[in-house]
């Protein structure tokens, strides 16, 4: 398998807007595929084409060969996908540790069981906690999530999204707000997580993005107007003109 | 990455957060109320007399129905308005099925679960596909269909309800006949009410509603399909209300369609929320406190609602989590 998500020919318009132009990408085993572009672009759009919150007008989404395009988030979800979002979601009242082992729950068996204490499952609780090791979050599994910093709970997403072992992640600007050494701790991390699961990672922190990514796309008006490494796209004029006034590190 | 989670030593365990030693709190704060309860015969014959005890068997039976309804309000975060329609069903199915010449009560609790619950199976799976403001509209929709099907329903009596003749039994056993067979019977659902909410909500089950109650997305991104969980709770605590229609019915030993007004939904509204909701304690307190202060008022004047709207916006102002908080915090749970 040398390809592990592939989005081919997707198009979305909100009314007469057209969001996403006709977009095909793909995501290779072990690589960080970038997608940036301006404010507008329609980068989350794409996302949620992808993760199954949208629905696309026409084209398809594959992952790990089997189309995927007709199911829904959550089954999307099962299939392997893992996402964080752009705006932080998390359970606010549920401890750290019980974000993350919601996650790991709904990928172990049903959750249709009325009694036991899931809180007390140590299965659960263990995956859990692992997933917060590796993010860098272990020391706060025992706090309420809604007392975590803003860069935290941007942590704590990822570790919600990386749970499950899911073959894909797609991650909307997971480094939004986040101070300088808070996101070069993060870069460090996506580094290592990449070569276990493939990461489409939209970002505008171009410092990230270039230290990071395998390939980059450049998104405009919903359309990918430049596809390459990371050297290809910082020598092309168009991405230039989308980022018009920005400086390409 | 499987390898991690068998390496992970799993030496701390951060599962005492606050939230679990209120739970425990709280635990023993339901077991006081239920012992209490389970004492009031003994009280009411030393003060208050049949007239008391009358009234918190009422409570009771409402608390039994408020409970079910916090599943949905208070941990799933559904506000239905139209949970009455199960007291009005359980009750018209018993009082049916007695005059029919069904008399044993575990063929008839038999019908009550299957008809409410196939009632709650087809409401909520039309309800369940709106949200908010809508869901509170179409669950009140369909709670008054239910209480213009039964008020039509003239052969057995209509508008103004039927009187019971019989009682269920049980192998021959009137455990649920007016008294104190039907007091012990009560308080043991109630019982089993209170202590299966709770654990529902400890559950994996209750862990998805309770998330899904915060944010329906992030439950869904997870992988959980959330319609479904609602679904399934929707109709648990459409036949634990059916049942406590089933004891109204024996309470009362008459059927009314007034049962399943959405004037008794708003009032089991107003039990969860000035109990305090996601707390059971709190569907439990508020049933009681609501029957009660109904009754305190209504005898010292007719306008006892212009004294009862206030009170409730007290409450609901100064008592933040409800009387079950106000509870916790008198008795220094926090
Ligand atoms: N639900 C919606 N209905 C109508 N228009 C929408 C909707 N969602 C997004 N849009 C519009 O689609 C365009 C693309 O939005 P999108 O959020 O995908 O951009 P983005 O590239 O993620 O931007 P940013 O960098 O600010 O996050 C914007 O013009 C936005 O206003
Ligand atoms: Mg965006």
């Amino acid at each position: 398998m040398s390809v592990v998500l592939a989005l081919d020919g997707l198009v979305k318009s909100f009314g007469s807007l057209l969001v996403t132009d006709n977009v095909t990408l793909d995501l290779k085993p072990g690589e960080c595929h970038a997608l940036i572009g301006p404010n507008g672009a329609g980068k989350t759009t794409l996302i949620n084409l992808v993760s199954g919150t949208l629905a696309p007008d026409r084209g398809k989404v594959v992952l790990a060969d089997a189309d995927i395009s007709r199911l829904t988030p959550p089954q999307r979800a099962l299939a392997g996908l893992g996402r964080t979002f752009q705006i932080t979601t998390v359970i606010r009242s549920f401890s750290v540790l019980e974000n993350v082992a919601l996650a790991a729950q709904a990928k172990d068996g049903s959750s249709f069981r009325f009694f036991g204490t899931a809180r007390n499952e140590d299965a659960l609780n263990s995956r859990a906690r692992a997933a917060l090791e590796t993010i860098g979050l272990g020391h706060r599994a025992a706090v309420r999530s809604a007392d975590l910093s803003h860069g935290e709970h941007r942590l704590l997403e990822l570790a919600m999204a990386i749970v499950g072992a899911p073959k894909a992640l797609l991650l909307d600007e997971p480094m939004a707000g986040l101070g300088k050494g808070e996101s070069a701790a993060l870069t460090e991390t996506l580094k290592t997580l990449k070569t276990q699961i493939p990461i489409l990672l939209v970002e505008h922190d171009m410092e990230a993005v270039f230290k990071l990514a395998d390939r980059i796309s450049v998104l405009a008006y919903g359309k990918v107007i430049a596809t390459g490494t990371p050297e290809a796209v910082r020598a092309d004029e168009d991405a230039r003109a989308a980022y018009l006034g920005t400086k390409l590190p | 990455m499987t390898d991690r989670s068998v390496t992970q030593d799993r030496a701390p365990q951060g599962g005492a957060t606050p939230a679990r030693r209120f739970g425990d709190a709280g635990l023993l704060a339901g077991l006081a109320i239920l012992l209490v309860l389970a004492l009031m015969p003994q009280i009411t014959a030393v003060a208050g007399g049949s007239y008391v005890l009358n009234l918190v068997m009422k409570a009771m039976i409402l608390a039994i129905a408020a409970i079910s309804l916090d599943l949905l309000i208070g941990y799933s975060g559904l506000v239905s308005f139209g949970h009455a329609a199960f007291l009005g069903l359980g009750s018209y199915v018993t009082g049916i099925a007695l005059t029919e010449g069904i008399y044993g009560a575990l063929p008839i609790l038999g019908l009550v679960l299957l008809i409410c619950g196939g009632f709650a199976l087809v409401t909520g799976a039309i309800s369940l596909r709106t949200s908010g403001v809508y869901f509170i509209m179409i669950t009140l929709a369909f709670g008054q269909m239910l209480f213009f099907a039964l008020s039509s329903l003239s052969s057995y009596g209509g508008d103004d309800g039927l009187t019971l003749w019989d009682t269920p039994d049980l192998f021959g056993a009137y455990v649920f006949q007016t008294g104190s067979g039907l007091f012990y019977s009560t308080l043991v659902v109630l019982a089993l009410t209170w202590l299966a909410v709770g654990r529902i909500a400890g559950s994996r089950f209750g862990r998805v509603l309770r998330a899904g109650k915060e944010s329906p997305l992030r439950v869904g991104v997870v992988g959980f399909d959330l319609y479904r969980f609602r679904l399934a709770a929707y109709v648990i605590a459409g036949l634990f209300a059916g049942v406590a229609g089933f004891l109204m019915a024996c309470h009362t030993e008459f059927i009314n369609p007034s049962t399943a007004s959405w004037q008794n939904s708003g009032t089991l509204i107003v039990m969860v929320i000035l109990g305090g909701m996601g707390t059971r304690n709190g569907a439990l307190l508020g049933a009681l406190f609501v029957v009660l202060i109904e009754e305190a008022l209504s005898r010292y004047t007719v306008d006892w609602k212009l004294i009862f709207g206030p009170m409730l916006v007290l409450i609901a102002l100064f008592a933040k989590g409800g009387l079950a908080n106000l509870l916790a915090r008198v008795g220094g749970g926090r």
